[in-house]
């Protein structure tokens, strides 16, 4: 490998995003082509290229950012980089072609600070997204990083760093939103010498990938955040628990702890203070439950993943039986800026309950998917249309999913919604880690609350009946609603088992299982009403009230749907209007997606033709 | 100490006690269906939930220990409303037809012919009918409807293994089977698989119990809330009319039991306080009313056995111990009663016979004294496979003494032995010599075929402990005395200490006198060497060799007296049904036979044994010969292996098989299932072929009967012949 | 057995790291033998009924054996949303083989997933470890043909 010269020798930065979703876009063999090209223009001397973590503006990937121009070129393909490297680096002319458009009546917007999705965003956790390689501290300890280490070490007594946090009003980014202050001093209080400390880094939360992120793009900030909590909670053995699913975070995650430890700051004498503390990764094998707390602990442990009852609190007992205080992955990134930056900085961030940021993962029906972090008390409005870009294809909004399995649906009318862990909960929904799925008219709520019953289900643990068994009678129960054999009387049975659930179950997971359900009924009970008095489904998703149907007024007989449909079901005669044998029909919906947009001839109909 | 209130009253509290503790001891009623005293608490079935103020939601008091002044309530309507639903859910996962049934009632008349259908489809075709858990909830709950889908697991009921049988159908996953079995009896068998809905209980890769490490201790079985795990001898059988407590004679420990009874027939034997293993959980009712068994007097009349009448039987029996007075032998087992014994002594002497136990150590039993272990100790158990021989002393020696003892097993047989911190398998023969280098600071042993490393890792972990050996005596001979250790020889048949309180000899005794010219045995089937003129059998069931006279002994479960367990106290044996057919207990067989040969019963005074026989010399193999190994067969019924009148035992023990591993059997040719012959000095013996891993190369294993004359110093061949 | 010891002995033979080491022993076999596992179970000293416990409560374990290829689709709320469930219906049409199993031929095994955390190129289906975004229903026969061209 070449030797790199120091970063400030060079003139120009080419910043390749190389989170999951970039790698997945192919982003290695961009920065890979990149490097091929400058070398071969003999720039390799002034241009250097690096791979980043994250940007969070997913949808756009794969993503090179320019400094310290802070062009944004988004959607690069290989073939398109001689171009660039000719175009810009070379002869110093941006390229429009490549730059991100938010709408084709629109100019391209060149700059990223420019660029909405970016605007109205406030990095905090994730300052460090794109600006630097998570493989290389020193990049991280350019950007002012481990300093709040050494002050913390250095100038702090525990007791203090606790008040500083307990004043800046942290609360745990994983969910249920405790006051991380008070949790970390509970756990301090505890007359025990072993302590433990823990990162939940078991994200399971289907939509959301905040915390694979900031373990890709900066894991050294939660790596400090963990040394400053053991400092001041008294642990010297912490544990980062990541799920299987995230072999890349995993590994940025080992690669930073080897660095840290090489520059003194992990393991004995940490700057040389003689304060003592070492990180094991630990990671998941595929259980949801196991973000629960005692269920993690258990997991690490080498047990399987069953939650117990508590109290007793993990602080007072957790790990092997010792005080043990968990925090989330992103609650643990947010440590060192309040104590860089002070509690008075990070509290004037926020609302009256709810400070700092929150980073939320953007999904779903939205046009610019990706990860963005805003102050709390933001709109749901401003996220999704200000910095989401709207609904796709000019569709209408309907509800987006907060929260997880373990949230609920904020319908239209709350879209002015201030944005914090109270607000939430209220519309009965909740932060959980911050997924925000987006659903438009062509999203069925029925069909949202089964699939999340569905996977509540599949994820229980096994070990209480409310919960066991209590989400499987609902699954059942929706599944009748969507196959078109609901009857009356189903939705207020549904709402009472709900309600049992939630009171009886042993552990979060199946106290919230009934949150999808509660929402949907109370925001969207007509669509429920629809699908068992008339056996309609309005979003015209539930495959059995469904149909299919070819409008013979539309069809241009072009037969590339009779061609691709694999139950053969569809037939007719070249340049005639053609039709759909519903018998055979498995309402795959590949007719729909290849019938070209001139004639846009199959339409769905609900309820289903008998 | 602490204060709460619990619905109102104020109750103290000692630190610790968890609120469902605290509410049994003040009468207060909290259901429950996953608690067992006995275990650490689950906190899963959700129905001991209480409401404790300030808390939002309701938390399962078996798990909740109070902090001072809380505040609980543990019957509110919301509390009973929930609790509701949660059994409501069990229940629609398990038979419920008949639990809710409004015609229950008049249904009771055909209970019996509906169990036998054998597929429970609801509690009258179950074997747990009235006897349920779960049942006595849905009663106590008052439920008459389950508003769910009832969703049948449809798993087939498994009737594979020895002794009870799994219809997982019925499981409500409460997990104390599981818990018992790794908590209480460390056998590990049990476990969760999957979990959500699909969680269910079972084997490793759902392998046969046989094949999982199963004692069939029975525990899982009485911990279960529902029928889901059951006997199999008596699920047809009524519910028990009365329980009598008792002790079981099957080995020294002594359990105490309960005899279940139902038409004057032992349905089941079930713990009483403690733990009981597979002998006295499954093997008594099926033994006492073996079909068998005999229960009518027989002599031999010319040449052809025929029933008789008591008086005929005895006055025979007189007539020839008249006939070889002095010239008679006594052979008994130590598993008679003391008052049997004490009469039998009054008989021998009468008769000046000679009279011997089943039996060929030479350690004199001593009370097991457990106190006498003190500070931080190092268990050495030697040649003693500590779960099938003493179980349930095993559990108490590793409950009481967990913290401080360190588990050393040594054996040439090596076993999977999840207890010991050290395993150590010398080669046969090698184990003493093991020990003392353990224990003696200088010597290094060589012979044992163990690397130094392991036995210094062994040494050190010793080191600064004091030292106790445990071992069956009958399968070690340990002849090193001295002050840094003690030995608990262990004697596995009960009312071994009465008899060593005056004293005894060993069966070798009485076996090789060819002088004798009539034997009279009690309980015991030794192989005769020797022809004799008379021979007298007391016992249950018939022997293998020929006999003049059989008198039918009741079992322990039709008589009353006492017996003298291995720690030295004195243990009740109770009579729960009669004595079946014409069978009458040792002690009054021999009162009458005594009263018929006008002897007068006195006390019995001290014998002075015969010298000690000497140890055979070590006699050096052979290319070709095979060393023997020998293990005491601890699974005996008076005259009987359990494994001969008992399917589930010989699946379990396979003790009447030779054992041997893989590389031995094909040097002999052999193969499972093929019949060999061990041909020593004095005897051979013909049995099926074992192949197990766990015998060492180049020798073959036995469980042996003392009588056999068969020795571990003398070396054996070993023959094939036609299976 | 030595691939085994090294695998243990990577962990210091300690039960408490049991998943981190079935983890290993599936990277290494693409399943969980069961002599592999009666061999660690000696080893630990952990109970065999403990580690098939463990093997059948968490969904990433696999105890048969796995094909030459791993389909995996994400079934999570973004990719159900943008049609993850009509994808995993026309796979399991093509390989004619329900979710969780191996094709005949031991090609594919076909599993999912719920979210892997990359959201935004929904719907996800992962071969072996490569990322395929944007595999709508009608993209997933150009997908399988590209990996069953290999076979010929």
């Amino acid at each position: 490998m070449r030797k790199k010269k120091p970063s400030q020798e060079y003139r120009q930065h080419l910043l390749v995003c190389a989170g999951t979703g970039c790698v997945a876009n192919r982003s290695f063999e961009i920065k890979e082509e990149l490097e091929k090209e400058i070398s071969k223009k003999g720039l390799q001397n002034e241009i250097q290229v690096i791979t980043t973590g994250c940007q969070g503006f997913c949808e756009r990937g794969p993503i090179v950012i320019v400094q310290p121009d802070g062009i944004f070129y988004q959607r690069i393909k290989k073939k398109d980089i001689p171009h660039l490297v000719e175009e810009h680096l070379l002869k110093g002319r941006p390229v429009m072609d490549f730059m991100y458009i938010p709408s084709p009546e629109e100019q391209p917007v060149p700059k990223m600070m420019d660029i909405d999705f970016f605007k109205h965003q406030r990095l905090i956790i994730l300052r460090n997204r794109g600006r630097l390689d998570p493989e290389n501290i020193e990049e991280y300890i350019g950007f002012d990083g481990y300093r709040a280490l050494e002050i913390a070490l250095t100038q702090m007594t525990p007791e203090k760093i606790i008040r500083e946090v307990k004043a800046s009003g942290l609360r745990g980014r994983g969910g249920a939103g405790f006051p991380t202050g008070k949790k970390w001093e509970l756990c301090r209080n505890e007359p025990a010498k072993i302590k433990y400390i823990i990162c939940n880094g078991d994200e399971g939360d289907p939509g959301a990938f905040m915390d694979r992120s900031v373990l890709e793009a900066d894991p050294h900030s939660v790596i400090e955040g963990m040394v400053i909590g053991a400092k001041a909670i008294g642990a010297h053995k912490g544990f980062v628990y990541v799920r299987s699913e995230y072999p890349l975070a995993v590994k940025r995650l080992r690669i930073a702890l080897k660095q840290a430890e090489e520059f003194g700051l992990l393991n004995e004498n940490i700057l040389g203070t003689g304060f003592n503390f070492n990180i094991e990764v630990v990671q998941g094998a595929g259980a949801f439950v196991c973000g629960e707390e005692t269920a993690l602990i258990a997991s690490i442990e080498g047990r399987v993943g069953r939650p117990r009852q508590r109290p007793p609190y993990p602080s007072e007992n957790g790990l092997w039986g010792k005080p043990t205080n968990i925090n989330n992955v992103e609650t643990w990134a947010n440590v060192p800026m309040i104590i860089l930056r002070g509690a008075k900085w990070f509290s004037s961030i926020g609302t009256k309950t709810s400070k700092g940021t929150k980073i939320f993962s953007l999904v779903g029906k939205i046009n610019n998917t990706g990860l963005v972090e805003v102050p709390m008390g933001i709109t749901m409005r401003e996220i999704i249309y200000d910095i989401g870009g709207g609904i796709p294809q000019g569709k209408e909004f309907k509800a987006v999913q907060t929260g997880g399995p373990s949230g609920g649906c904020i319908p239209k009318s709350l879209l002015d919604l201030p944005i914090d862990y109270e607000s939430l909960t209220k519309a009965g929904s909740m932060m959980g880690s911050g997924g925000m799925i987006v659903m438009d008219e062509e999203t069925c709520m029925v069909d949202v609350a089964r699939y999340f019953l569905n996977f509540t289900q599949e994820e229980s643990c096994g070990k209480c009946p409310p919960c066991r068994m209590g989400t499987k009678h609902m699954v059942y129960i929706l599944d009748r609603i969507t196959n078109g054999i609901g009857s009356e009387g189903d939705i207020e049975l549904l709402g009472s088992i709900a309600k049992n659930v939630e009171l009886s179950s042993l552990c979060g997971l199946g106290q919230t299982a009934p949150n999808p359900v509660l929402t949907t009924i109370r925001y969207f009970r007509d669509e429920y009403e629809a699908h068992i008095k008339e056996k309609r489904c309005p979003a015209l998703v539930c495959k059995a009230l469904i149909s299919y149907l070819i409008d013979p007024q539309l069809c241009g007989g072009c037969t590339i749907c009779a061609k691709n449909c694999p139950s053969n079901a569809i037939t007719g005669e070249p340049k005639k209007a053609y039709t759909i044998d519903q018998a055979k029909c498995t309402k795959c919906g590949i007719c729909i997606t290849v019938c070209p947009p001139k004639f846009n001839a199959v339409k769905k109909v609900s309820p289903a033709i008998k | 100490m602490i204060s709460i209130t619990i619905n109102g009253k104020r109750i103290r509290a000692r630190k610790n006690e968890t609120v469902l503790e605290i509410a049994r001891r003040s009468g207060i009623k909290i259901p429950t269906l996953c608690f067992h005293e006995d275990l650490t608490p689950f906190g899963g079935c959700r129905l001991c939930i209480v409401e404790v103020k300030g808390k939002k939601m309701p938390l399962t008091a078996c798990t909740l220990i109070p902090e001072q002044g809380m505040v609980i309530k543990t019957d509110t309507p919301r509390l009973r409303k929930l609790r509701k639903f949660t059994l409501q859910l069990i229940l629609s996962e398990h038979p419920n037809a008949c639990l809710i049934c409004e015609r229950e009632a008049d249904c009771a008349n055909f209970q019996e012919c509906i169990k036998k259908s054998a597929v429970t489809f609801g509690c009258k075709s179950c074997p747990q009918n009235d006897n349920c858990e779960l049942q006595n909830l849905v009663r106590e709950l008052n439920i008459k409807t389950i508003p769910f889908e009832f969703r049948y697991r449809n798993l087939e009921v498994e009737r594979y293994d020895p002794f009870f049988d799994r219809d997982y159908n019925l499981c409500i996953l409460c997990g104390r089977c599981i818990r018992t079995c790794e908590e209480i009896r460390h056998a590990h068998t049990l476990e969760f698989h999957h979990r959500g809905p699909e969680t269910i209980v079972g084997t490793a890769f759902d392998l046969p119990h046989l094949e999982s490490g199963c004692q069939f201790c029975g525990a899982c079985v009485d911990v279960c809330p529902t029928g889901a795990l059951r006997d199999r001898f008596g699920r047809y059988d009524k519910p028990p009319e009365k329980s009598v407590k008792t002790t079981c004679i099957l080995c020294s420990t002594g359990c105490a039991i309960n005899l279940n009874v139902s038409n004057n027939k032992i349905t089941c034997s079930t713990p009483h306080s403690n733990q009981i293993c597979v002998r006295g959980r499954f093997g008594i009712a099926p033994l006492v009313s073996h079909p068998k068994r005999i229960t009518k007097p027989l002599i031999r009349k010319e040449g052809q056995i025929v029933e008789v009448e008591w008086q005929e039987a005895l006055e025979f029996a007189a007539a020839k111990l008249q006939q070889h007075k002095g010239r008679t032998g006594i052979l008994y087992s130590p598993q008679l009663t003391s008052e049997a014994i004490d009469k039998l002594y009054s008989v021998a002497d009468f008769t000046k016979a000679k009279v011997a136990i089943r039996t060929s150590n030479d350690a004199t039993p001593k009370p097991l004294k457990l106190n006498e272990i003190k500070g931080r100790s190092v268990f050495i158990i030697v040649n003693t496979d500590m779960i099938a021989d003493f179980p349930v002393l095993f559990l108490k020696l590793r409950k009481k003494f967990e913290r401080r003892a360190l588990f050393i097993a040594i054996d040439a047989v090596s076993r999977d032995r999840e207890f010991a911190h050290i395993t150590l398998n010398p080669k046969p023969g090698t184990e003493l010599d093991l020990i003392e280098s353990l224990i003696d600071t200088k010597k290094a042993s060589r012979k044992s075929g163990l690397h130094s490393a392991e036995i210094k890792h062994a040494k050190k972990m010793i080191e600064g402990r004091r030292v106790y050996v445990f071992y069956n005596a009958d399968n070690f001979h340990f002849t090193k005395s001295g002050k840094s250790f003690t030995t608990f020889p262990l004697h596995s048949q009960i009312n071994s200490l009465k008899i060593a309180t005056f004293g005894y000899d060993g069966s070798p005794e009485i076996l090789d006198d060819s002088n004798l010219e009539c034997l009279y045995t009690i309980g015991v089937a030794p192989m005769l060497h020797n022809k004799y003129k008379t021979v007298i059998v007391q016992d249950c069931f018939l022997p293998d060799f020929d006999f003049d006279i059989f008198f039918p002994a009741a079992t322990f479960a039709e008589i009353n007296g006492n017996v003298i367990d291995i720690e030295g106290k004195s243990k009740r044996v109770r009579k729960a049904i009669e004595p079946m057919g014409k069978s009458m207990s040792d002690e009054e067989i021999i009162a009458t036979l005594a009263q018929v040969m006008q002897v007068k019963l006195k006390r019995p005074v001290r014998r002075t044994p015969a010298k000690a026989r000497s140890r055979v010399r070590r006699i050096a193999r052979k290319a070709n010969s095979l060393q023997l190994i020998i293990r005491e067969n601890t699974h005996v019924f008076r005259n009987k292996l359990l494994s001969e009148i008992m399917k589930g035992f010989d699946l379990m023990r396979h003790d009447r098989h030779i054992w041997m591993n893989e590389k031995t059997a094909k040097k002999h040719k052999l193969t499972k299932g093929m019949h060999a012959v061990i041909i020593s000095l004095h005897t051979t013996l013909e049995m099926p072929v074992k192949i197990s891993p766990s015998v060492p190369d180049d020798a073959v294993l036995i469980f042996y009967d003392p009588s056999m004359r068969i020795d571990e110093n003398l070396p054996v061949r070993l023959e094939c012949t036609k299976s | 057995m030595k691939k085994i010891e090294n695998i243990l002995n990577k962990y210091n033979y300690r039960k408490a790291r049991i998943i981190q080491i079935l983890n290993e022993i599936q990277r290494t076999y693409n399943y969980l033998p069961k002599d592999v596992l009666e061999y660690t179970s000696r080893r630990l000293r952990l109970p065999l009924s403990n580690i098939y416990s463990i093997a059948t409560f968490y969904s990433a374990f696999s105890l048969r054996p796995r094909g030459k290829h791993l389909i995996t689709v994400c079934m999570g709320t973004a990719c159900h949303v943008r049609g993850a469930p009509a994808v995993l219906s026309r796979l399991e049409g093509r390989l004619k083989i329900k979710t969780g199993n191996t094709t005949e031929d031991n090609h594919f095994t076909l599993r999912t997933v719920n979210c892997l955390g990359a959201c935004a190129l929904a719907p996800i289906v992962v071969v072996d470890e490569e990322y395929h975004g944007q595999t709508t229903v009608n993209r997933v026969d150009k997908l399988l043909d590209q990996y069953e061209k290999e076979k010929t």
